[in-house]
């Protein structure tokens, strides 16, 4: 905390704050929780829209998908524990993320991630991905909630640094909403785990570089138990059915203190709070300790006191530990007592009104720095490094589309979502593998995607932003779905450092003018700053992971439909963008303009083509092109088993779609297209029995095979 | 038998129990009367149900080894003497290493050989068909999807040989995915009445979830 900010919380408070207090205030103020060097600029982005039922600033956003059904999302960080302790650092981050769904009434249907380590070469990445993995896998798959869409990638800038945010999607009927805030004289109920020494001051940990000694803070990573957060989703659904529950809040960072001050803040309420009843996991913690642990799979309930033994009846059921810890008051102060004492008497406010800082940004792009090693700066690209960069790219040998499918970035990770149940609550119509996912809900598909570009970003922040957010709308497009809204998670370096607010800035203005050019608002998300290795100084390649979801008729590949002759055409590709073999090359990346018109147009052409639901949809296959087209056409032919001929100049060349139709249909695809303005151009051929060739170089189709799934044994297995 | 005839199957939840809602809806869309019932309510509601689905999940989180807590719950008791008049018991996924844990199949499920979870669609070749599914024959090649961590079946060579014998072995794997012996998915009992498979047929109902040859086993095993 700043001595300016110690001064702002003495006012609030009327008093000099305490020992626990100062612990409180620690976690309330660090950047996790209080988003105070981002707030002014998260501002800058769109909220409203015809769907948005509740935008940011809640646990998490909703939208409205119709017949009375909302969804609610968001996807947080969980980068710093997952750095230090894999396995439970990513799966408390699902478990958090699933307790902010929890919050807003929803029921858990989806999980989805975007994962980012060091070179996969690396033994320590080998170890954090494998362990990450595992984590997430055992929550989820414990938890009954299909991991369905995610995204890992490799970069040396995140070989100490790794980069894990969880999403989760929840389903709800909108009558069943919590209220927003709780009221005078409930009872509040602490629920589900108990409270230990795991995870203290989580945020703050969060909230600083990662340093040499950052294995000492084993202890701000908390412990994972998904059997008890699945009895609070069953235990919830009850609640909601018997209508038990006036308010409910999750305790994630910051723990109890943030728990109570943000609920008692919204109700402009005071709280009487008794810590003796709070079920410790040791004895002798002291009071601090016991309101910041972040220890997992906890909730506040916030009970009419005729409706306890209700209440009761079903914590028990669920075998889940509960006490009731206080009751809220009018007069807007939280007493804390224990050993039947009054400890102290806090104003809550003084933890939720955190003030902004206004962080300074660098005027211009930073210089490119002198390597500090061969490996540091050679996949980190700079900004500004783009002028002209990767001129002929695009026609570089159809060899080298064989090299790059066997790359760290290029390949299949089958490997990774074959060990997530993708398939429980059976709603996965569209299954991980390429593109969205695809979920049947009620009365309408829903298709959500986690998508970054890392690589681009770094080269030119704001633009880069506006391709992540073009791509992201592309994946939720070729899955027959119109995206309603996004959240994010912005993951970036140390915002002291005005190069990195500079990075941060950019991003956010480009974020905001392809929100508003698309019509896909915000509702929510997550900043994670300080994601750098204070020990080489470097930060991170910037990240911003957006997470868009879509309602719609949904479309489906129709792989068995496609027939020798059958003409692939690229729509709406983006000259001159080549990120993935650029990166792969280790060659800086220009950084085109991205006409945000353009896409919307050829989105909504493509929408009205897939989406009328009578089954006359001329496409058969419908691929988001963002590794190039070359690769793209690739993963078709060897998902879907069959031949492909490319021909085509710039086999590198990403954006847009990659659409397979009847040549027939082909031909009034063309004229659409021309009549609107969309580029289209026919890049290759289905057939020729399964034989796989490249501006007349073929391919060993098995060869490309063992390339595209080569992840397990880059990772040492078989 | 239970004495009624109205064909009412009970599912029955564990704590962690999570393919419970999942295979209500299949039956329900079946057209199969389900009800689902709390493990510590099943005993006393067995004598309404016709026949018995233990479901998919993670009962008590799979702690110490899964489905060996929940063999411990008083539902199982009372499941084990429904079996045993003969009432028809099918226990997918969990649910198997449900009823192997409790004595009611025999053998155990182990960590697959890939030491990791496995979620994908796999051929099944069906086998010997047991009492309960022998009405009309099941098709030789279906396709269900497994999703589990703990999936490789093994049993000692005298068991093996039993059930091989008896022909009590009801699903195969036409490719082994994790090390399973004799390529076991699915066994029952000496009498034929007790199921237990580790691919999920509720995730098999439509097209569009990716196949529907869950359907007929569902129906056979508790339309009869």
């Amino acid at each position: 905390m700043l001595e300016s900010e110690i001064d702002y919380a003495t006012k609030i408070l009327g008093h000099k704050p305490n020992e626990v207090e100062l612990a409180m205030l620690d976690v309330m103020y660090s950047e996790h929780c209080s988003y105070k060097s981002s707030r002014p600029y998260l501002k800058l982005l769109p909220t409203k829209g015809k769907y948005v039922v509740v935008g940011p600033g809640a646990d998490a956003g909703v939208v409205d998908v119709g017949n009375g059904w909302g969804v609610t999302f968001k996807i947080e960080s969980h980068n710093h524990p997952s750095a230090i302790e894999p396995y439970n650092g990513a799966a408390t981050g699902v478990g958090g993320i699933v307790r902010d769904i929890l919050s807003m009434g929803g029921f858990p249907i989806a999980l989805t991630d975007s994962l980012h380590f060091g070179s996969v070469a690396s033994a320590h990445s080998k170890w954090l991905l494998k362990n990450v993995v595992g984590g997430i896998a055992d929550y989820g798959n414990c938890m009954g909630i299909p991991t369905v869409s995610g995204e890992v990638k490799f970069n040396s800038s995140y070989e100490s640094n790794c980069i894990v945010n969880c999403g989760c999607v929840g389903l709800m009927p909108l009558s069943q909403m919590p209220n927003s805030k709780p009221l005078v004289g409930q009872l509040i109920v602490l629920a589900g785990g108990t409270t230990g020494r795991d995870g203290i001051k989580g945020v703050s940990f969060a909230s600083r570089g990662l340093t040499d000694r950052s294995e000492d803070d084993r202890s701000a990573v908390q412990i994972a138990d998904p059997l008890t957060e699945k009895m609070l989703v069953d235990a919830l659904e009850e609640f909601k059915l018997k209508k038990l529950i006036h308010y409910q809040k999750d305790l994630g960072g910051g723990g109890l203190t943030c728990g109570l001050t943000e609920s008692l803040g919204k109700g402009g309420l005071g709280a009487i709070v008794n810590l003796d009843r709070v079920f410790l996991r040791e004895k002798g913690m002291p009071t601090d300790e016991v309101m910041v642990s972040e220890s997992q799979e906890r909730m506040l309930l916030f009970v009419e006191r005729p409706k306890l033994p209700a209440v009761e009846e079903i914590l028990k059921k669920y075998l889940l530990a509960y006490a009731v810890i206080g009751e809220t008051v009018s007069e807007p102060m939280l007493c804390i007592y224990r050993n039947n004492q009054l400890l102290f008497t806090t104003n809550p406010i003084a933890y939720t009104d955190v003030p902004v800082i206004q962080r300074k940004e660098a005027s211009q792009p930073a210089k490119a720095k002198p390597k500090a090693n061969k490996d540091a700066n050679a996949d980190g690209g700079n900004e500004g490094d783009n002028c002209g960069a990767v001129g002929g790219l695009g026609r570089l040998s159809p060899k080298l589309l064989a090299d790059l499918l066997g790359s760290q970035n290029a390949c299949s990770m089958d490997w990774v979502y074959r060990q997530y149940d993708h398939e429980v609550g059976a709603r996965t119509v569209g299954k991980p593998s390429l593109d969205s996912a695809l979920l049947q809900l009620p009365h309408t598909m829903l298709s959500v995607k986690t998508d970054s570009n890392a690589y681009l970003v770094s080269h030119e922040p704001r633009i880069g932003t506006m391709h992540v957010f073009a791509e992201n709308w592309r994946n939720i497009i070729a899955r027959g779905c119109l995206p309603i809204a996004y959240v994010d998670n912005l993951n970036f370096g140390n915002p002291e450092r005005e190069a990195v607010m500079r990075q941060f800035g950019e991003s956010v203005r480009g974020m905001a003018e392809a929100s508003r050019i698309l019509d896909v608002p915000c509702v929510g998300g997550n900043v994670s700053f300080y994601n750098e290795d204070e020990k080489t100084g470097v930060a991170i390649l910037p990240n911003p992971v957006l997470m868009a979801v879509g309602i719609g008729t949904g479309f489906l590949p129709k792989p068995d439909a496609c027939r020798n002759g059958d003409p692939i055409y690229l729509v709406n590709g983006i000259d001159g963008l080549y990120s993935t073999i650029a990166e792969f090359l280790n060659k800086p990346v220009a950084v085109p303009a991205i006409a945000m018109e353009q896409e919307k147009a050829a989105g909504q052409f493509l929408l009205g083509q897939m989406g009328d639901g009578k089954g006359k949809c001329p496409f058969k296959l419908v691929h988001d092109n963002s590794k190039g087209l070359g690769i793209s056409a690739l993963e078709l032919a060897l998902r879907y088993g069959f031949g492909v001929q490319l021909d085509a100049d710039d086999l590198f060349k990403e954006g847009g779609y990659l659409i397979v139709t009847s040549p027939e249909a082909g031909k009034s695809l063309i004229s659409s297209c021309g009549k609107r303005n969309i580029p289209i151009i026919k890049v290759g051929e289905i057939g020729n029995g399964n034989s796989i060739s490249a501006n007349g170089v073929s391919f060993d189709r098995a060869g490309l095979v063992e390339r595209y799934n080569i992840l397990p044994r880059m990772m040492g297995y078989g | 038998m239970s004495s009624h005839s109205k064909g009412l199957v009970g599912v029955v939840k564990f704590p962690g129990s999570n393919c419970d809602l999942d295979s209500v809806n299949a039956l329900n869309y079946l057209g199969i009367g389900t009800e689902l019932v709390w493990h510590t309510d099943f005993p006393g509601r067995i004598a309404d149900f016709d026949a018995i689905y233990i479901p998919g999940g993670f009962s008590y989180g799979d702690h110490l080894r899964a489905g060996v807590i929940a063999a411990f719950s008083p539902s199982l008791k009372a499941i084990r003497d429904f079996a045993k008049e003969g009432g028809r018991v099918l226990g997918v996924c969990n649910g198997f290493q449900i009823l192997v844990e409790s004595g009611l199949l025999p053998g155990a499920l182990a960590r697959n050989d890939t030491n990791t979870f496995i979620c994908k669609w796999v051929g099944l070749n069906t086998e010997d068909n047991c009492s309960f599914l022998s009405k009309g024959k099941l098709p030789q090649n279906i396709s269900l999807p497994i999703a589990n961590g703990e999936g490789k079946y093994m049993a000692d060579e005298k068991t093996l040989e039993k059930l091989k014998e008896n022909k009590r072995i009801v699903f195969t794997y036409s490719s082994n995915p994790n090390g399973s012996a004799l390529s076991i998915a699915g066994i029952c009992n000496e009498a034929g009445n007790v199921v237990g498979m580790m691919p999920h047929p509720e995730r098999a109902i439509t097209p569009e979830l990716g196949g529907t040859d869950g359907k007929e086993i569902l129906l056979r095993t508790f339309k009869q």
